[in-house]
């Protein structure tokens, strides 16, 4: 009874035959998922340019103009020995001096300076950035003083808490615009599949009719689910393939480029796109065939 | 051998219609049965039972001996292979051949393809369509469409064939040609059971007739006629 030759040449005769419904529903599976797919990679990519960002984010701590070299050392020493610390960065007193004047070339400020006003200072970047605060306290004695050989902490408490809780809004945001996304194709594309087997009801009409067996009657209809779901996620599969590689890449090359952004996630994510296309590949195959399934349901019962 | 037989049959729908009353009907292997009577007399749902499309509220239903009230779901499709059915609308599907519409009813059941190619020709020739293999319905009249969709009920040779108001939308010299085949079919021995309200096809005939009124049984006469 079991006839594979019998359901792979029905479904392509019939996805020929129903020419049309096929080829909606596979544009449908297309342009819903090459959305859902292209939105996530933007998102992966945004996600990253604001991690790049983040690590941006350092402490600088100032030196005392009277420390002892045992003291600085000490407290180099103990910096480094913190989790926390992704590296330090000793900057004397001429180093700053020298800093100062390169970033304010042929400004009158330079011919005002007398001697050297400017703090030696230890610049701190972390591993995780959102740690900051705890780091920044740990310069301070019980009572809110500076410790010794200390002068001053800075890192813009305020700008880096505000950053961190803008990049956690955009994550939520960001994702439950791909829930919204993603359960919109799913719904779409449901709804397309239910019709074109709705058009076909006369069909499982005449074959429960003339005693097809429940199966025989749905095996071919899943077959094309899967196909027209597969096929079309194919599709979208190629369109972000050219999407990404001759728009995106390029577009946030010049984003990372303007903002100084070291790092730009997508050269380095080609295992990322990989995945969502897996993933897409995957979905477009399985919404198909179960769509076509829930929607048998209701002309295959009996 | 009884092929058909109904015992206290009795149909309320959901709504609470009664759409048949204690029926008891018996039909002989090779017997041609007209079941007559007004719309909503109960006539689709008799047909209905016997293929199990709905299921009877109380009695039992015996098709050539056996009870199919207690049938599990999955041997339904087997019942439906040995009764063939033919409708009013003829339920052709647009989209295929003359062919492939009787094809359809072969392939679904797991036929070989060889057996197709045999059967399907020699039952279009019984119903005198074997030059029109590859139209469309379309392309047919209602008469010959019919006729398609009676090779379909019958290429498979079952038992027992049902029609219901087979001549519901052709006029009376088309009938003729359809009731002509189906006389044919019987007579190869097929048990014949036809609803219908055509009253000069049931007058012609001179078969049994199975009066059905509100959802009883008001008459059952061997060589009869469509009543008053």
């Amino acid at each position: 009874m079991v006839k594979p030759k019998y359901f792979f040449s029905e479904t392509f005769i019939s996805l020929r035959r129903n020419f049309f419904m096929g080829f909606t529903a596979i544009t449908t599976v297309a342009i819903t998922l090459f959305i859902v797919g292209l939105f996530s990679l933007i998102v992966y990519d945004v996600q990253g340019i604001i991690k790049s960002v983040e690590s941006d984010v350092e402490l600088a701590v100032y030196l005392e103009d009277d420390i002892s070299e045992e003291l600085k050392d000490f407290i180099q020493q103990e910096i480094l020995s913190w989790e926390e610390t992704g590296s330090v960065n000793y900057v004397s007193k001429d180093q700053a001096l020298e800093r100062f004047r390169q970033q304010n070339e042929g400004s009158d400020i330079l011919k005002e300076i007398e001697g050297n006003p400017l703090p030696a200072s230890f610049e701190i970047a972390l591993k995780s950035p959102e740690k900051i605060d705890r780091v920044a306290l740990r310069f301070y004695d019980k009572d809110g003083n500076f410790i010794d050989g200390i002068n001053d902490v800075i890192y813009g408490k305020e700008y880096v808490n505000k950053l961190f809780s803008i990049t956690a809004i955009i994550g939520t945001i960001a994702l439950l615009i791909i829930l919204v996304l993603l359960l919109a194709a799913i719904v779409l594309i449901f709804n397309t599949i239910r019709l074109s087997i709705y058009a076909r009801r006369k069909e499982i009409e005449v074959m429960k009719l003339v005693g097809a067996t429940n199966w025989f009657v749905r095996i071919p209809f899943l077959f094309e689910g899967f196909f027209e779901g597969f096929t079309g996620s194919i599709i979208s599969i190629i369109l972000m393939y050219f999407i990404s590689n001759f728009l995106l890449i390029k577009a946030e090359r010049i984003i990372a480029d303007t903002m100084h952004i070291k790092e730009l996630s997508i050269i380095g994510s080609g295992n990322v796109i990989f995945y969502v296309y897996i993933g897409i590949a995957i979905l477009g195959g399985l919404i198909g065939i179960v769509s076509s399934g829930i929607a048998l349901r209701r002309y295959v019962k009996t | 051998m009884n092929m058909i037989e109904f015992k206290n049959v009795s149909k309320i729908y959901e709504d609470n219609t009664v759409a048949l009353k204690n029926i008891n009907l018996v039909m002989k292997k090779g017997e041609f049965l007209f079941l007559v009577g007004p719309s909503g007399s109960g006539k689709s749902t008799f047909i209905k039972l016997i293929i199990k499309e709905i299921n009877e509220s109380s009695g039992s239903i015996f098709i050539a001996g056996r009870n199919i009230c207690n049938l599990k779901p999955g041997r339904i499709p087997q019942l439906r292979r040995n009764v063939g059915c033919v409708f009013q609308d003829f339920k052709l599907l647009p989209n295929r051949t003359i062919f492939e519409n009787v094809a359809f009813a072969l392939e679904v059941i797991g036929k070989p393809g060889y057996e197709i190619k045999i059967q399907v020709p020699q039952v279009l020739k019984l119903v005198g369509l074997h030059n029109k293999l590859n139209s469309y319905p379309h392309q047919l009249s209602g008469g010959e469409q019919q006729r398609v969709s009676i090779a379909r009920a019958f290429v498979n040779r079952p038992p027992i064939l049902l029609a219901d108001e087979p001549t519901g939308n052709l006029d009376p010299t088309t009938s003729e040609g359809i009731m002509k085949i189906l006389s044919r079919i019987n007579l190869i021995g097929t048990t014949v059971l036809m609803a219908t309200h055509d009253r000069n096809i049931v007058n012609s005939m001179r078969r049994r007739v199975v009066e059905l009124e509100e959802g009883e049984i008001i008459r059952d006469q061997k060589r009869g006629v469509y009543g008053d």
